[in-house]
């Protein structure tokens, strides 16, 4: 390694290609000798005040009295940062620039010391925007990993928690963690992890969504085989459930392995309200994705092949308010469908201050125009928004997302083969979720194979076992 | 392998917007018929078959546009010399195809119960697939299109009225429903002769007027009023009510809402076979009332036994009563032939070549017990 100062400066901004932000502060250190010095870091990822107050300052400052600085490792014990590190190689300096380090290099020393500069703009613990729930902690995951990493260990106080780093990605590497109980999460599941993990072939990892579709166990199914969560409460109890999660740097989104569908179904406030409330949400939310997936589906059956399952009032209303309407059921449905998806995929991409507005145009000028016109039945419009607030009552985003998706062959086969079609759909969908694993684990747990101990917190949740246990003791005691 | 998933999405999308795919029908282009009707007609074409098509358009709920006058229905009639011929015809008076998935009534006219019986009707209706066995069957007087003409109170489509009035037939007590299902195992069943309840139109109502006895496959009688609930009674068909003079010349109105009946055969003095009838009732006192009384009445609990004797005894003649009726027209309702042949096969070698007359003399025999135990209006 060459040991001349501006040699090493050179080579080093020829590494980053000469970019403007990489910054080259040079210093003359205050020693007998007055050797050169310099601090590199790039703009924006460090924190100048802790560079400027912490590294250079006792480097330069003229009450410390040095006489001659023989190795690096004395310069460590110089600055005043909370981490430092002696690298030999160039590219370990520029790995570690990178992350946010500063690196000081001195003339005629071999290396360089790293010290820890990381300081860019972040934002805070806020509640979090995608999952909402009535009572539990208002935070969310932040991008940041070391927050999160906190926020989770903050919630579990386990001595045996264990996080891994790996480093993924072969242009630009990004930081992903796992993170289990050790004892408690199942080895073949954290092993299955790794496994995956390190087969990861790809030039950057941006969002947890990539590793997600890389490890997944079936990439061509419509369902998600992991969970995905921005709540540190949530990923917290998995991982004392013994699941394991996974954190990838700048995603607030941590997925969690091995998932089923009925952890699809949960969500945090389930074990903060009480009991009887939680068995009639979850209830509501059963219900609800069935609704979700096969209301426009049965209508659109009911309506062009089954009349006879209809009772004979409601197919009189039926008929009453499909008088005139040019469309058969089966497009009707579909295109009424596909508006709802363009409303709320324009919802989502609508700048915030115009939203509001333009949702109420869309929901109530265009649906009411329409229905006035003729051109939809008042009663697809029911089931259309019935439908669409069904799939939002899913706590799983991605879940939802799958039973959106499937709700549309549902209506064709419904509208090409009636019952008979709706039937063959859910079968196709019941073989394939009970062929499906995730990460070893059956999609369909409890439900099949049959767990008869995990029931109780499945489509119902029990009372805790604590307190359903204390009026047993009380009845012990009396007899 | 590409070519197969091409064919099959092909296909699929084919259905989709191809009309006519299969069965596919949009439920707004069929024409509903709610009520089939039955009546006789002299001549070469003997069946005058109605049908009750419903007016949709005019059933939206809320719709303001209609004057509220109009009937929510039409019938279309015709002659032929077949049911199902007749029934046909009225694809002819129709713009869309009808559908006959939703007919919850059939109404038989009682002239061509009595001129040509029920088969053809029974026959006709077990034979369509479309018509449910649990549709409603019942008699229209003095024929079907008397019943099937007119707009009822309460239902806009006729037929939603008449299945009202069967599910309550039970606890009015006049009369019971009887379903397709039903009246075609009597029909089939040699011993066992057909009942079904008779509607009439009156004073701008349908109501239920009474039941139509069979003898084999002809309408023999009717009962009326109180003889329809003596024989719901023996067949534990009905509730029903009743008012006796009792207990210091009180009128005592008693509602029934339990009742049991035992039907047997038994010998009596020298192999003289019986209809023996034990009846069950337990219901509740739920008026009093006397000439003159300008209080509040009350019965005290020692008068209960003997209440309860005066309607034992105001039950019992009802029922004799109606049970001498369906004897007298030798319609075997009960099922009597069905018990003496199980229990006494020897007897009925004898009986059933001169069955009807045979039926007609057997002597009957009503016990009736009354509970009105739980009455809350005694004291």
């Amino acid at each position: 390694m060459i040991n001349n100062i501006e040699n090493k400066l050179k080579s080093i901004e020829v590494l980053f290609g000469e970019t403007e932000d990489l910054v080259i502060r040079r210093f003359t250190l205050r020693e007998d000798s007055h050797r050169r010095a310099a601090a590199i870091y790039l703009e924006g990822l460090v924190d100048t005040e802790v560079i400027s107050q912490q590294m250079v300052r006792p480097l330069m400052n003229d009450t410390v009295q040095i006489k001659s600085l023989e190795s690096l490792e004395q310069i460590t014990d110089l600055i005043t940062v909370s981490e430092t590190k002696v690298v030999k190689t160039l590219e370990e300096m520029v790995a570690l620039i990178l992350t946010g380090d500063t690196c000081i290099v001195v003339d005629e020393l071999e290396g360089g010391v790293i010290a820890s500069s990381k300081g860019w703009e972040q934002r805070a613990v806020e509640n979090p925007l995608i999952e909402r729930t009535t009572r539990g902690p208002h935070e969310g995951f932040v991008e940041s990993l070391q927050t999160n990493i906190g926020l989770i260990r903050s919630h579990v106080k386990h001595g045996n928690l264990i996080f891994e780093k790996y480093e993924i990605g072969t242009v630009s590497s990004n930081s992903v963690m796992i993170g289990f109980i050790k004892g408690k999460a199942k080895p073949t599941v954290v092993e299955e992890v790794r496994q995956r993990l390190t087969k990861i072939d790809i030039e950057a990892v941006l969002e947890s969504g990539y590793v997600e579709q890389l490890i997944e166990d079936d990439p061509l199914s419509v369902f998600p085989s992991m969970k995905v969560t921005e709540r540190p409460d949530i990923v917290s109890g998995n991982i004392l459930e013994g699941k394991v999660c996974i954190l990838v740097n700048g995603s607030p989104f941590v997925l969690i392995v091995p998932a089923s569908i009925n952890s699809m179904m949960q969500s945090s406030d389930d074990y903060y309200e009480r009991y009887p409330q939680v068995i009639l949400m979850r209830g509501v939310r059963w219900i609800a994705l069935l609704i979700a997936l096969l209301l426009p589906a049965f209508y659109v059956a009911g309506t062009t092949y089954n009349h006879e399952v209809i009772p004979t009032p409601l197919l009189f209303t039926i008929a009453a308010t499909r008088e005139g309407i040019p469309l058969p059921a089966v497009l009707e449905a579909l295109l009424m469908e596909i508006a709802f998806e363009i409303l709320r995929e324009a919802g989502i991409r609508l700048p915030q201050p115009i939203g509001p507005a333009v949702s109420i145009v869309g929901v109530l000028v265009i649906g009411e125009a329409a229905v006035n016109a003729g051109i939809i039945s008042n009663i697809m419009v029911v089931i259309v928004g019935m439908t669409a607030l069904s799939t939002f009552a899913i706590p799983q985003y991605s879940f939802a997302n799958a039973v959106r998706f499937l709700r549309f062959p549902m209506i064709i086969l419904a509208g090409s083969l009636g019952l008979l079609g709706i039937g063959a759909g859910t079968i196709v969908l019941l073989t394939h979720l009970l062929t499906m694993r995730s990460f070893g684990n059956p999609m369909m747990d409890p439900f099949a194979p049959l767990a008869p101990d995990d029931l109780s917190d499945s489509v119902i949740r029990l009372p805790w076992k604590t307190s359903m246990l204390a009026p047993l003791e009380k009845l012990r005691k009396m007899f | 392998m590409k070519r197969k998933l091409l064919s099959i999405v092909i296909v699929t999308f084919a259905c989709l917007f191809i009309t006519g795919c299969w069965d596919r029908h949009e439920i707004e282009e069929a024409a509903w018929v709610t009520a089939l009707g039955f009546d006789f007609e002299e001549g070469e074409e003997p069946f005058h078959v109605h049908q009750t098509v419903a007016l949709t358009k005019l059933l939206a709920a809320g719709d303001q546009t209609g004057d509220g006058e109009e009937e929510a229905f039409f019938v279309i009639s015709d002659e032929a010399e077949s049911v199902q011929k007749a029934v046909y015809g009225a694809t002819e008076f129709l713009a869309r195809e009808p559908k006959y998935g939703h007919v919850s009534n059939l109404i038989v006219g009682e002239e061509l119960l009595r001129e040509k019986g029920i088969t053809p009707i029974i026959s006709y209706a077990v034979r369509n697939h479309v018509i449910r066995p649990f549709v409603w069957i019942s008699v229209g007087s003095p024929s079907a299109l008397s019943v099937m003409d007119h707009p009822t109170g309460l239902e806009d489509i006729p037929s939603q009225a008449y299945l009202g009035l069967m599910d309550h037939a039970e606890e009015s007590g006049v009369g019971f429903a009887v379903n397709l299902l039903e009246a075609s195992k009597r029909f089939l069943n040699d011993k066992r002769d057909l009942v079904l309840p008779m509607m009439i139109y009156k004073d701008g109502q349908i109501h239920i007027e009474g039941l139509a006895v069979f003898h084999e496959d002809k309408m023999v009688d009717v009962l009326k009023e109180k003889d329809g609930r003596g024989l719901s009674w023996a067949l534990e068909r009905a509730d029903g009510i009743i008012s006796v003079l009792s207990k210091d010349e009180q009128m005592v109105t008693v509602n029934f809402r339990d009742v049991n009946s035992n039907i047997t055969v038994e010998t009596v003095e020298e192999d003289n076979l019986e209809i023996n009838l034990e009846i069950e009732m337990t219901g509740d006192i739920t008026d009093l009332h006397k000439q003159n009384a300008r209080t509040i009445l009350s019965l005290k609990k020692e008068d209960i036994s003997e209440v309860t004797k005066d309607v034992e005894d105001e039950a019992k003649a009802i029922i004799e009563n109606s049970l001498t009726k369906v004897q007298k027209a030798q319609s075997d309702v009960l099922g009597i032939a069905e018990m003496i042949e199980d229990d006494f096969p020897e007897k009925w070698e004898e009986m059933k070549d001169k069955w009807g007359e045979e039926y007609s003399a057997l002597p009957i025999s009503v016990e009736v017990n009354v509970d009105l135990k739980r009455s809350k209006r005694i004291k």
